[in-house]
Protein backbone atom coordinates (compact mmCIF):
# COMPACT_ATOMS: atom_id res chain seq x y z
CA UNK A 1 0.00 0.00 0.00
CA UNK A 2 1.24 3.35 -0.88
CA UNK A 3 1.22 6.32 0.90
CA UNK A 4 -1.36 9.01 -0.06
CA UNK A 5 -2.05 11.45 -1.81
CA UNK A 6 -1.59 8.98 -4.64
CA UNK A 7 0.02 9.81 -8.47
CA UNK A 8 -2.68 11.92 -9.75
CA UNK A 9 -3.35 14.02 -6.84
CA UNK A 10 0.65 14.93 -7.04
CA UNK A 11 0.34 15.87 -10.67
CA UNK A 12 -2.57 17.70 -9.97
CA UNK A 13 -0.80 19.97 -7.52
CA UNK A 14 2.11 20.16 -9.44
CA UNK A 15 0.67 21.76 -12.51
CA UNK A 16 -1.47 24.00 -10.15
CA UNK A 17 1.40 25.21 -8.91
CA UNK A 18 3.58 25.37 -12.32
CA UNK A 19 0.37 27.40 -13.63
CA UNK A 20 -0.18 29.52 -11.05
CA UNK A 21 3.23 30.52 -9.03
CA UNK A 22 5.61 29.89 -12.23
CA UNK A 23 4.06 30.21 -15.87
CA UNK A 24 3.24 33.78 -14.89
CA UNK A 25 6.94 34.54 -14.64
CA UNK A 26 8.24 33.01 -17.53
CA UNK A 27 9.37 35.15 -20.06
CA UNK A 28 7.85 35.24 -23.80
CA UNK A 29 10.90 33.74 -24.97
CA UNK A 30 10.08 30.62 -22.90
CA UNK A 31 6.57 30.37 -22.83
CA UNK A 32 6.10 27.70 -25.45
CA UNK A 33 8.20 24.94 -23.61
CA UNK A 34 6.69 26.02 -20.32
CA UNK A 35 3.34 25.86 -21.67
CA UNK A 36 3.89 22.34 -23.14
CA UNK A 37 5.28 21.26 -19.80
CA UNK A 38 2.05 22.05 -17.94
CA UNK A 39 0.01 20.70 -21.15
CA UNK A 40 2.12 17.32 -20.62
CA UNK A 41 1.78 17.26 -16.65
CA UNK A 42 -2.31 17.69 -17.12
CA UNK A 43 -2.25 14.56 -19.91
CA UNK A 44 -0.34 12.58 -17.52
CA UNK A 45 -2.76 13.11 -14.65
CA UNK A 46 -5.78 12.79 -16.18
CA UNK A 47 -4.86 9.48 -17.49
CA UNK A 48 -3.26 8.40 -14.59
CA UNK A 49 -6.52 9.29 -12.76
CA UNK A 50 -8.94 7.58 -15.62
CA UNK A 51 -6.79 4.51 -15.15
CA UNK A 52 -7.24 1.56 -17.31
CA UNK A 53 -11.34 1.52 -17.10
CA UNK A 54 -11.48 3.03 -20.62
CA UNK A 55 -9.35 0.68 -22.38
CA UNK A 56 -11.09 -2.22 -20.84
CA UNK A 57 -14.70 -0.36 -21.99
CA UNK A 58 -13.18 -0.58 -25.63
CA UNK A 59 -12.12 -3.87 -25.51
CA UNK A 60 -15.41 -4.74 -24.49
CA UNK A 61 -17.01 -3.13 -27.35
CA UNK A 62 -14.44 -4.51 -30.01
CA UNK A 63 -15.43 -8.30 -28.27
CA UNK A 64 -19.01 -7.58 -28.34
CA UNK A 65 -18.49 -6.04 -32.24
CA UNK A 66 -16.70 -9.70 -33.72
CA UNK A 67 -18.76 -11.90 -31.12
CA UNK A 68 -16.27 -12.91 -29.15
CA UNK A 69 -16.59 -13.94 -25.63
CA UNK A 70 -15.15 -11.53 -23.58
CA UNK A 71 -11.27 -11.67 -24.32
CA UNK A 72 -9.16 -12.82 -21.00
CA UNK A 73 -7.11 -9.42 -19.58
CA UNK A 74 -6.10 -9.81 -16.69
CA UNK A 75 -3.17 -8.22 -16.45
CA UNK A 76 -2.10 -4.91 -18.46
CA UNK A 77 0.01 -6.52 -20.71
CA UNK A 78 -2.96 -9.06 -21.88
CA UNK A 79 -4.90 -6.09 -21.99
CA UNK A 80 -3.09 -3.99 -24.28
CA UNK A 81 -2.47 -7.38 -26.22
CA UNK A 82 -6.02 -7.69 -26.59
CA UNK A 83 -6.44 -4.65 -27.24
CA UNK A 84 -3.97 -4.47 -30.61
CA UNK A 85 -4.96 -7.63 -31.67
CA UNK A 86 -8.91 -6.50 -32.03
CA UNK A 87 -8.07 -2.63 -33.47
CA UNK A 88 -5.37 -4.53 -36.00
CA UNK A 89 -8.33 -6.38 -37.41
CA UNK A 90 -11.16 -3.32 -37.16
CA UNK A 91 -8.71 -1.30 -38.93
CA UNK A 92 -7.81 -4.46 -41.55
CA UNK A 93 -11.53 -4.72 -41.74
CA UNK A 94 -12.46 -0.92 -42.35
CA UNK A 95 -10.11 -0.96 -44.93
CA UNK A 96 -11.38 -3.68 -46.76
CA UNK A 97 -14.83 -2.07 -46.80
CA UNK A 98 -16.27 -4.68 -44.60
CA UNK A 99 -18.05 -1.65 -42.78
CA UNK A 100 -19.17 0.57 -46.07
CA UNK A 101 -22.62 2.17 -45.77
CA UNK A 102 -24.20 -0.76 -46.78
CA UNK A 103 -23.43 -2.63 -43.59
CA UNK A 104 -25.50 -2.85 -41.10
CA UNK A 105 -23.30 -2.63 -38.45
CA UNK A 106 -21.95 0.55 -39.66
CA UNK A 107 -23.47 2.82 -37.21
CA UNK A 108 -22.01 0.71 -34.11
CA UNK A 109 -19.12 0.60 -35.73
CA UNK A 110 -18.62 4.84 -36.10
CA UNK A 111 -20.46 4.66 -31.94
CA UNK A 112 -17.49 2.64 -31.00
CA UNK A 113 -14.49 4.56 -32.83
CA UNK A 114 -16.17 7.35 -31.39
CA UNK A 115 -16.66 6.49 -28.03
CA UNK A 116 -13.06 5.56 -27.66
CA UNK A 117 -11.80 9.13 -29.15
CA UNK A 118 -13.60 11.31 -26.82
CA UNK A 119 -12.31 9.42 -24.02
CA UNK A 120 -9.00 10.29 -25.60
CA UNK A 121 -9.83 13.72 -25.97
CA UNK A 122 -10.53 13.47 -22.35
CA UNK A 123 -7.46 13.08 -21.53
CA UNK A 124 -5.15 15.16 -23.93
CA UNK A 125 -7.54 18.42 -24.94
CA UNK A 126 -11.00 18.61 -22.34
CA UNK A 127 -11.33 22.21 -23.71
CA UNK A 128 -11.95 20.72 -27.32
CA UNK A 129 -14.66 18.63 -26.30
CA UNK A 130 -16.08 22.11 -24.30
CA UNK A 131 -16.01 23.60 -27.43
CA UNK A 132 -17.95 21.00 -29.54
CA UNK A 133 -20.66 20.77 -26.65
CA UNK A 134 -19.39 17.43 -25.22
CA UNK A 135 -17.82 18.26 -22.32
CA UNK B 1 27.09 29.87 -45.15
CA UNK B 2 28.54 29.72 -41.29
CA UNK B 3 27.04 28.08 -38.89
CA UNK B 4 25.40 29.40 -35.97
CA UNK B 5 27.40 31.35 -33.56
CA UNK B 6 30.78 31.25 -35.76
CA UNK B 7 32.58 34.39 -37.08
CA UNK B 8 32.67 34.54 -40.54
CA UNK B 9 35.86 34.75 -41.77
CA UNK B 10 37.29 37.38 -44.09
CA UNK B 11 37.93 35.44 -46.89
CA UNK B 12 34.83 34.05 -47.03
CA UNK B 13 32.75 37.32 -46.38
CA UNK B 14 35.25 38.99 -49.51
CA UNK B 15 33.73 36.45 -51.48
CA UNK B 16 29.75 36.75 -50.53
CA UNK B 17 30.02 40.55 -50.65
CA UNK B 18 31.58 40.08 -54.69
CA UNK B 19 29.06 37.32 -55.42
CA UNK B 20 26.48 39.61 -54.40
CA UNK B 21 27.40 43.03 -56.10
CA UNK B 22 27.74 41.06 -59.29
CA UNK B 23 24.58 39.32 -58.72
CA UNK B 24 22.56 42.53 -57.77
CA UNK B 25 24.97 44.98 -60.21
CA UNK B 26 26.17 46.66 -57.88
CA UNK B 27 30.46 48.00 -57.98
CA UNK B 28 30.40 47.35 -54.06
CA UNK B 29 28.00 45.47 -51.39
CA UNK B 30 29.31 44.90 -47.77
CA UNK B 31 27.47 42.63 -45.56
CA UNK B 32 26.15 44.21 -42.41
CA UNK B 33 24.86 41.01 -40.76
CA UNK B 34 24.66 37.31 -41.17
CA UNK B 35 23.22 35.71 -38.36
CA UNK B 36 20.52 32.85 -37.87
CA UNK B 37 16.83 33.68 -38.33
CA UNK B 38 16.10 31.14 -35.41
CA UNK B 39 12.22 30.62 -38.17
CA UNK B 40 12.44 27.75 -40.76
CA UNK B 41 15.52 25.53 -41.44
CA UNK B 42 18.04 25.53 -39.11
CA UNK B 43 20.49 26.48 -41.69
CA UNK B 44 18.46 29.83 -42.95
CA UNK B 45 20.45 33.14 -41.92
CA UNK B 46 19.55 36.40 -42.19
CA UNK B 47 21.87 38.69 -44.55
CA UNK B 48 22.21 42.44 -44.58
CA UNK B 49 23.56 44.04 -47.23
CA UNK B 50 24.50 47.79 -48.05
CA UNK B 51 25.27 47.88 -51.76
CA UNK B 52 27.08 50.80 -53.02
CA UNK B 53 25.05 51.21 -56.10
CA UNK B 54 22.97 49.48 -58.74
CA UNK B 55 19.02 49.19 -58.85
CA UNK B 56 19.29 48.07 -54.94
CA UNK B 57 21.49 51.04 -53.86
CA UNK B 58 21.50 51.02 -49.75
CA UNK B 59 20.78 48.44 -47.31
CA UNK B 60 18.63 45.34 -47.93
CA UNK B 61 17.64 42.69 -45.82
CA UNK B 62 17.59 38.83 -47.25
CA UNK B 63 17.43 35.72 -46.07
CA UNK B 64 20.18 33.13 -47.27
CA UNK B 65 18.99 29.46 -47.41
CA UNK B 66 21.10 26.60 -47.82
CA UNK B 67 21.11 24.18 -50.64
CA UNK B 68 22.27 21.20 -49.49
CA UNK B 69 19.50 18.90 -49.29
CA UNK B 70 18.07 18.10 -45.56
CA UNK B 71 18.79 14.78 -43.67
CA UNK B 72 16.77 12.31 -45.23
CA UNK B 73 14.22 10.86 -42.59
CA UNK B 74 12.91 7.61 -43.28
CA UNK B 75 9.53 7.76 -41.56
CA UNK B 76 8.27 10.80 -43.46
CA UNK B 77 4.55 11.18 -43.23
CA UNK B 78 5.00 13.56 -46.75
CA UNK B 79 8.10 13.59 -48.77
CA UNK B 80 9.13 17.58 -48.74
CA UNK B 81 11.05 19.15 -51.56
CA UNK B 82 15.04 19.67 -51.48
CA UNK B 83 15.96 23.47 -51.13
CA UNK B 84 17.08 23.38 -54.56
CA UNK B 85 13.34 22.80 -55.79
CA UNK B 86 11.89 24.72 -53.29
CA UNK B 87 14.22 27.90 -54.99
CA UNK B 88 12.04 26.53 -58.23
CA UNK B 89 9.27 26.61 -57.03
CA UNK B 90 9.25 29.74 -55.05
CA UNK B 91 10.48 31.35 -58.86
CA UNK B 92 7.46 29.65 -60.36
CA UNK B 93 5.45 31.28 -57.87
CA UNK B 94 6.42 34.80 -57.78
CA UNK B 95 6.64 34.77 -62.07
CA UNK B 96 2.44 33.77 -61.60
CA UNK B 97 2.15 36.94 -58.95
CA UNK B 98 2.23 35.42 -55.88
CA UNK B 99 3.14 37.40 -53.27
CA UNK B 100 6.07 35.19 -51.70
CA UNK B 101 9.59 36.21 -50.39
CA UNK B 102 10.70 37.43 -53.80
CA UNK B 103 13.69 34.90 -55.08
CA UNK B 104 16.95 36.67 -55.24
CA UNK B 105 20.15 34.45 -56.29
CA UNK B 106 21.18 30.99 -56.29
CA UNK B 107 25.15 30.34 -55.75
CA UNK B 108 25.92 26.63 -57.10
CA UNK B 109 29.47 27.13 -56.55
CA UNK B 110 30.36 25.98 -52.78
CA UNK B 111 33.51 27.93 -52.44
CA UNK B 112 31.89 31.27 -51.64
CA UNK B 113 30.64 30.55 -48.68
CA UNK B 114 31.15 26.51 -47.96
CA UNK B 115 27.91 25.42 -49.31
CA UNK B 116 25.80 26.38 -52.04
CA UNK B 117 22.69 28.26 -51.30
CA UNK B 118 19.71 30.77 -52.92
CA UNK B 119 18.92 34.02 -51.22
CA UNK B 120 15.33 35.69 -50.96
CA UNK B 121 14.06 38.76 -49.53
CA UNK B 122 13.32 38.76 -46.20
CA UNK B 123 10.15 39.69 -44.70
CA UNK B 124 9.48 41.48 -41.67
CA UNK B 125 6.16 40.64 -40.42
CA UNK B 126 3.88 38.62 -38.55
CA UNK B 127 3.11 35.01 -38.83
CA UNK B 128 2.02 33.45 -35.25
CA UNK B 129 -1.29 32.22 -35.44
CA UNK B 130 -1.92 33.64 -32.16
CA UNK B 131 -1.31 37.39 -33.13
CA UNK B 132 -2.38 37.04 -36.75
CA UNK B 133 -5.68 36.06 -35.77
CA UNK B 134 -5.34 39.70 -33.46
CA UNK B 135 -8.85 42.42 -34.77
CA UNK B 136 -6.31 45.00 -33.36
CA UNK B 137 -4.39 44.29 -36.98
CA UNK B 138 -6.89 42.34 -39.41
CA UNK B 139 -9.86 43.94 -38.38
CA UNK B 140 -13.02 41.31 -39.40
CA UNK B 141 -9.92 39.57 -41.55
CA UNK B 142 -11.93 39.98 -44.96
CA UNK B 143 -9.09 41.78 -46.52
CA UNK B 144 -6.72 39.42 -46.12
CA UNK B 145 -8.96 36.35 -46.73
CA UNK B 146 -9.59 38.33 -50.10
CA UNK B 147 -5.63 38.82 -50.71
CA UNK B 148 -5.10 35.20 -49.66
CA UNK B 149 -7.97 33.88 -52.38
CA UNK B 150 -6.44 35.99 -54.87
CA UNK B 151 -3.01 34.47 -54.21
CA UNK B 152 -3.38 30.88 -53.73
CA UNK B 153 -5.58 31.36 -57.12
CA UNK B 154 -2.69 32.48 -59.15
CA UNK B 155 -0.19 29.72 -57.78
CA UNK B 156 -3.46 27.34 -59.12
CA UNK B 157 -3.46 29.31 -62.69
CA UNK B 158 0.43 27.24 -62.97
CA UNK B 159 0.01 23.41 -64.53
CA UNK B 160 1.77 20.61 -66.10
CA UNK B 161 3.67 20.54 -67.84
CA UNK B 162 6.38 22.77 -66.83
CA UNK B 163 9.78 22.66 -67.59
CA UNK B 164 11.29 24.66 -64.91
CA UNK B 165 9.39 21.93 -61.96
CA UNK B 166 9.94 18.88 -64.12
CA UNK B 167 11.39 17.42 -61.14
CA UNK B 168 7.77 17.32 -59.29
CA UNK B 169 5.54 14.40 -59.82
CA UNK B 170 2.79 14.04 -61.56
CA UNK B 171 -0.05 12.18 -59.49
CA UNK B 172 -0.43 8.38 -60.80
CA UNK B 173 -4.16 8.55 -60.65
CA UNK B 174 -6.09 11.48 -59.65
CA UNK B 175 -5.14 13.30 -56.46
CA UNK B 176 -7.04 12.25 -53.79
CA UNK B 177 -6.28 8.12 -54.65
CA UNK B 178 -2.51 9.35 -54.56
CA UNK B 179 -3.36 11.19 -50.94
CA UNK B 180 -4.94 7.81 -49.80
CA UNK B 181 -1.85 5.70 -51.05
CA UNK B 182 0.11 8.10 -49.34
CA UNK B 183 -1.61 8.25 -45.99
CA UNK B 184 -1.77 3.98 -45.86
CA UNK B 185 1.46 3.59 -47.23
CA UNK B 186 2.71 5.31 -44.11
CA UNK B 187 0.23 3.77 -41.70
CA UNK B 188 1.74 0.25 -42.90
CA UNK B 189 5.02 1.65 -41.82
CA UNK B 190 3.70 2.52 -38.18
CA UNK B 191 4.50 0.35 -35.51
CA UNK B 192 -0.13 0.32 -34.42
CA UNK B 193 -2.72 0.22 -35.90
CA UNK B 194 -5.19 3.10 -36.40
CA UNK B 195 -9.09 2.56 -37.10
CA UNK B 196 -10.28 5.75 -37.01
CA UNK B 197 -7.97 7.12 -39.78
CA UNK B 198 -8.78 3.79 -41.29
CA UNK B 199 -12.46 4.63 -41.40
CA UNK B 200 -11.40 8.52 -42.28
CA UNK B 201 -9.56 7.00 -45.71
CA UNK B 202 -12.00 4.76 -46.02
CA UNK B 203 -14.68 7.63 -46.47
CA UNK B 204 -11.82 9.49 -48.66
CA UNK B 205 -12.10 6.69 -51.17
CA UNK B 206 -15.77 6.51 -51.16
CA UNK B 207 -16.63 9.85 -51.48
CA UNK B 208 -13.71 10.89 -53.87
CA UNK B 209 -14.70 13.98 -56.07
CA UNK B 210 -15.32 12.68 -59.87
CA UNK B 211 -13.09 15.49 -61.65
CA UNK B 212 -9.83 16.72 -60.42
CA UNK B 213 -7.82 19.21 -61.94
CA UNK B 214 -3.83 19.03 -61.47
CA UNK B 215 -2.40 22.38 -60.21
CA UNK B 216 0.77 23.79 -58.69
CA UNK B 217 -0.57 23.54 -55.20
CA UNK B 218 0.94 24.69 -52.06
CA UNK B 219 0.13 21.75 -49.67
CA UNK B 220 0.75 23.54 -46.48
CA UNK B 221 -1.53 27.09 -46.69
CA UNK B 222 -2.15 27.88 -43.56
CA UNK B 223 -2.48 30.32 -41.21
CA UNK B 224 1.35 30.39 -40.14
CA UNK B 225 2.46 30.42 -43.29
CA UNK B 226 1.66 33.77 -44.89
CA UNK B 227 3.41 36.96 -43.09
CA UNK B 228 1.11 39.99 -42.47
CA UNK B 229 2.44 44.03 -41.58
CA UNK B 230 1.54 45.51 -38.61
CA UNK B 231 -1.74 46.53 -40.51
CA UNK B 232 -2.96 43.24 -41.52
CA UNK B 233 -1.94 43.61 -44.97
CA UNK B 234 -0.49 40.37 -46.89
CA UNK B 235 3.02 40.61 -47.43
CA UNK B 236 4.25 37.07 -48.24
CA UNK B 237 3.03 33.36 -48.23
CA UNK B 238 6.01 30.81 -46.93
CA UNK B 239 6.21 27.43 -45.97
CA UNK B 240 6.86 25.95 -49.68
CA UNK B 241 9.02 22.57 -48.52
CA UNK B 242 5.76 20.24 -49.32
CA UNK B 243 4.20 22.34 -53.24
CA UNK B 244 3.47 19.94 -55.59
CA UNK B 245 1.29 18.73 -58.31
CA UNK B 246 -2.10 18.37 -56.77
CA UNK B 247 -5.91 19.29 -56.66
CA UNK B 248 -6.52 23.24 -56.22
CA UNK B 249 -9.15 22.42 -53.43
CA UNK B 250 -6.63 20.68 -51.44
CA UNK B 251 -5.40 24.05 -50.72
CA UNK B 252 -8.71 25.37 -50.06
CA UNK B 253 -9.94 22.48 -47.81
CA UNK B 254 -6.40 22.76 -45.44
CA UNK B 255 -6.57 26.38 -45.37
CA UNK B 256 -10.20 25.56 -43.67
CA UNK B 257 -9.47 22.97 -42.03
CA UNK B 258 -10.54 22.57 -38.21
CA UNK B 259 -7.19 21.40 -37.04
CA UNK B 260 -5.58 25.13 -38.39
CA UNK B 261 -7.91 27.28 -37.17
CA UNK B 262 -6.08 27.92 -34.04
CA UNK B 263 -8.96 27.42 -31.54
CA UNK B 264 -10.46 30.11 -33.04
CA UNK B 265 -14.21 30.69 -34.30
CA UNK B 266 -13.41 31.65 -38.38
CA UNK B 267 -13.59 28.86 -40.88
CA UNK B 268 -11.64 30.44 -43.18
CA UNK B 269 -8.15 29.61 -41.51
CA UNK B 270 -9.07 31.07 -37.88
CA UNK B 271 -9.73 34.15 -39.16
CA UNK B 272 -12.93 35.13 -40.82
CA UNK B 273 -15.74 33.85 -43.39
CA UNK B 274 -15.19 31.33 -46.04
CA UNK B 275 -16.92 33.99 -48.33
CA UNK B 276 -14.53 36.26 -48.03
CA UNK B 277 -11.80 33.67 -48.94
CA UNK B 278 -13.82 32.23 -51.32
CA UNK B 279 -14.53 35.05 -53.50
CA UNK B 280 -11.12 36.38 -53.19
CA UNK B 281 -10.52 33.08 -55.33
CA UNK B 282 -13.20 33.30 -57.57
CA UNK B 283 -12.00 36.92 -58.87
CA UNK B 284 -8.71 35.33 -59.93
CA UNK B 285 -9.36 31.88 -61.09
CA UNK B 286 -13.09 32.50 -62.27
CA UNK B 287 -15.14 30.26 -60.34
CA UNK B 288 -16.08 29.77 -56.53
CA UNK B 289 -15.21 26.63 -54.67
CA UNK B 290 -17.66 23.97 -54.12
CA UNK B 291 -18.52 23.50 -50.99
CA UNK B 292 -18.80 19.96 -51.12
CA UNK B 293 -15.15 18.96 -52.70
CA UNK B 294 -13.73 21.75 -49.92
CA UNK B 295 -15.15 19.66 -47.06
CA UNK B 296 -13.77 16.46 -48.68
CA UNK B 297 -10.34 18.12 -48.65
CA UNK B 298 -10.91 19.18 -44.86
CA UNK B 299 -10.99 15.77 -43.98
CA UNK B 300 -8.03 14.88 -45.95
CA UNK B 301 -6.26 17.94 -44.42
CA UNK B 302 -7.23 16.17 -41.20
CA UNK B 303 -5.87 12.65 -42.05
CA UNK B 304 -2.66 14.07 -43.35
CA UNK B 305 -1.77 16.17 -40.20
CA UNK B 306 -2.72 13.07 -37.99
CA UNK B 307 0.20 11.12 -39.96
CA UNK B 308 2.36 13.80 -39.42
CA UNK B 309 1.52 13.88 -36.14
CA UNK B 310 2.41 10.31 -35.78
CA UNK B 311 5.79 10.53 -37.73
CA UNK B 312 6.54 13.14 -35.24
CA UNK B 313 6.06 11.63 -32.23
CA UNK B 314 7.86 8.85 -33.92
CA UNK B 315 11.12 11.11 -33.95
CA UNK B 316 10.88 11.06 -29.65
CA UNK B 317 9.57 7.94 -29.24
CA UNK B 318 12.26 6.20 -31.88
CA UNK B 319 14.12 8.22 -33.96
CA UNK B 320 16.85 9.66 -31.38
CA UNK B 321 15.42 13.26 -31.13
CA UNK B 322 13.63 13.05 -27.74
CA UNK B 323 11.72 16.22 -27.16
CA UNK B 324 8.44 16.90 -25.52
CA UNK B 325 7.19 19.13 -28.33
CA UNK B 326 7.78 15.87 -30.77
CA UNK B 327 5.97 13.54 -27.88
CA UNK B 328 2.88 15.93 -27.96
CA UNK B 329 2.42 15.63 -31.27
CA UNK B 330 1.30 12.37 -30.69
CA UNK B 331 -1.37 13.56 -28.49
CA UNK B 332 -2.62 15.62 -30.71
CA UNK B 333 -3.86 12.75 -32.90
CA UNK B 334 -6.86 12.13 -30.83
CA UNK B 335 -8.41 15.30 -31.48
CA UNK B 336 -7.24 15.24 -35.51
CA UNK B 337 -9.41 11.81 -35.13
CA UNK B 338 -12.13 13.32 -33.43
CA UNK B 339 -13.05 15.94 -36.22
CA UNK B 340 -12.49 12.96 -38.42
CA UNK B 341 -15.31 10.87 -37.55
CA UNK B 342 -17.70 14.02 -36.52
CA UNK B 343 -16.67 15.14 -40.39
CA UNK B 344 -18.04 11.76 -41.87
CA UNK B 345 -20.85 11.00 -39.55
CA UNK B 346 -23.41 11.90 -42.19
CA UNK B 347 -26.24 9.08 -42.51
CA UNK B 348 -25.30 7.52 -39.83
CA UNK B 349 -28.50 7.05 -37.21
CA UNK B 350 -26.71 6.95 -34.02
CA UNK B 351 -26.32 10.00 -32.15
CA UNK B 352 -22.71 11.83 -32.52
CA UNK B 353 -23.63 14.71 -30.18
CA UNK B 354 -22.93 18.31 -31.02
CA UNK B 355 -19.16 17.69 -31.50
Amino acid sequence: MRDRPDAADLLDAACETFAEHLLPLIPDTHRAPAQRIAMAMAIAAREVRAGDEPLRRELAALAELYGESRPAADTREALLRELRRMNRRLAADLRAGLFDPSDPRRDRVHALLLSGTVQRVRETNPRELKARGQA
Amino acid sequence: MTERNEALDARTRHRLEQFIAAAAGATHAALVELAPTGLGAPTDAILRVDFRDGPLAGAQNFVMHSLTPRRRDENVAVETLTPAQEYAVLRAAFAAGVTVPEPMWECLDPAVAGVPFFVTRRLAGITDPALVADPAKIGDGRALLGRLGEDIARLHSIRPPNADLDFLKIPRSNPSAQAIADRRAFIDRHSESHPVLEWGLRWLELNAPRNSEIVLAHRDFRTGHYVIDGSGGLIGIVGWRYAGWGDPMEDIGNFCARCWRFGATGEAGGIGERSDFYAGYARISGRAPDPGVVAYWEVAAHLRRACMALAEADRHLFGGEPSLEHALAGRLVAELELEILTATAEGLSHDSGNL
